[in-house]
């Protein structure tokens, strides 16, 4: 089964994600923030995460930036959601190697799952 | 359930009024179902940590500033699902301005959407909505423009309304 993380303090965007994977046969895992994200990452494992920019704790591409660091976190596939224009995108977000940016106002569940599945090569 | 009536009056802004920042605002996020109809009438709306389910329509046919809403508070385990389905969305910022009396419910919407800014007022009786004047920092009176409406806005961009906003000489705010 595809292991997906979400990495999200909206909890309702959180939980609308979840169920949206969850529908689609994923294992989804969800973090409030990038500390527990960090946590989670490492003992779950999973093929993308869907990180949000703005969280409590840990910023998102903070966590990033850390997670790029290990070993076991250097080659996960990753998805930053965000409702900032492209322009405020942290510049270090876009050389750790992300697979793209999604603003989330604009894109629905299905569109974001469809990207997922793309970006997986599972299409 | 509760059930409203709205009288409202709805208008492009013309400039972003003064002081707006430092009054009281929130960011909703709408979703409108179902996602294929061009103007969808059923919303589910997170208001902070409130969910609720709302249907909305005219109570009057031919003034489409007399609305009923139909409201449902959901749990936010509720929401996630219904959110989770094929909708549209759209996220904003909503202000609430004093203004004589009244309060203005300034939408700064995000997004795809950003750069439009729609104000609207709500009255307790026809009278006062009647005798009502545009302020200065209002642009157009867009209350009967089916464009400006949530579940028609929903999924669009800014960049898709400029036709019909340009009508109205209107610019985006930023």
């Amino acid at each position: 089964m595809t292991k997906i993380a979400i990495i999200e303090d909206d909890q309702a965007i959180s939980q609308m994600y979840r169920f949206k994977f969850e529908a689609e046969n994923y294992q989804v895992e969800t973090a409030e923030n990038g500390k527990l994200g960090l946590q989670l990452v490492e003992s779950f494992k999973p093929d993308i995460i869907l990180l949000d920019l703005m969280m409590p704790e840990m910023s998102g591409d903070q966590m990033l930036t850390e997670m790029r660091k290990t070993s076991w976190g250097k080659n996960i596939k990753v998805v930053i959601l965000t409702n900032r224009g492209e322009q405020e995108i942290p510049p270090a977000v876009k050389t750790l190697g992300v697979e793209a940016v999604i603003l989330k106002a604009d894109m629905t569940p299905r569109q974001v799952a469809e990207l997922v599945k793309t970006k997986l090569g599972i299409n | 359930m509760s059930e409203i009536i709205e009288l409202e009056l709805s208008y492009l802004a013309a400039a972003i009024p003064e002081g707006l920042e430092k009054c009281e605002h929130k960011t909703l996020s709408d979703v409108y179902f179902p996602a294929s109809a061009a103007h969808a009438k059923l919303r589910i709306r997170q208001k902070g940590d409130t969910f609720e389910l709302t249907k909305k329509t005219q109570a009057d046919p031919n003034n489409a500033g007399n609305q009923r809403e139909e409201n449902i508070q959901l749990t936010l385990e509720e929401y996630g699902a219904l959110a989770a389905g094929e909708g549209r969305s759209l996220t904003k910022t909503r202000y609430y301005l004093p203004y004589r009396g009244l309060t203005a419910e300034v939408d700064v919407f995000e997004g795809a959407l950003a750069g439009l800014i729609i104000i609207e007022f709500e009255f307790d009786s026809p009278e006062v909505k009647n005798a009502f004047v545009m302020p200065d920092f209002c642009l157009a009176d867009v209350t009967q423009e089916e464009f400006i409406a949530g579940g028609v806005l929903a999924g669009k961009s800014y960049a898709d309304l400029q036709p019909q906003l340009e009508q109205f000489r209107y610019r985006p705010l930023t």
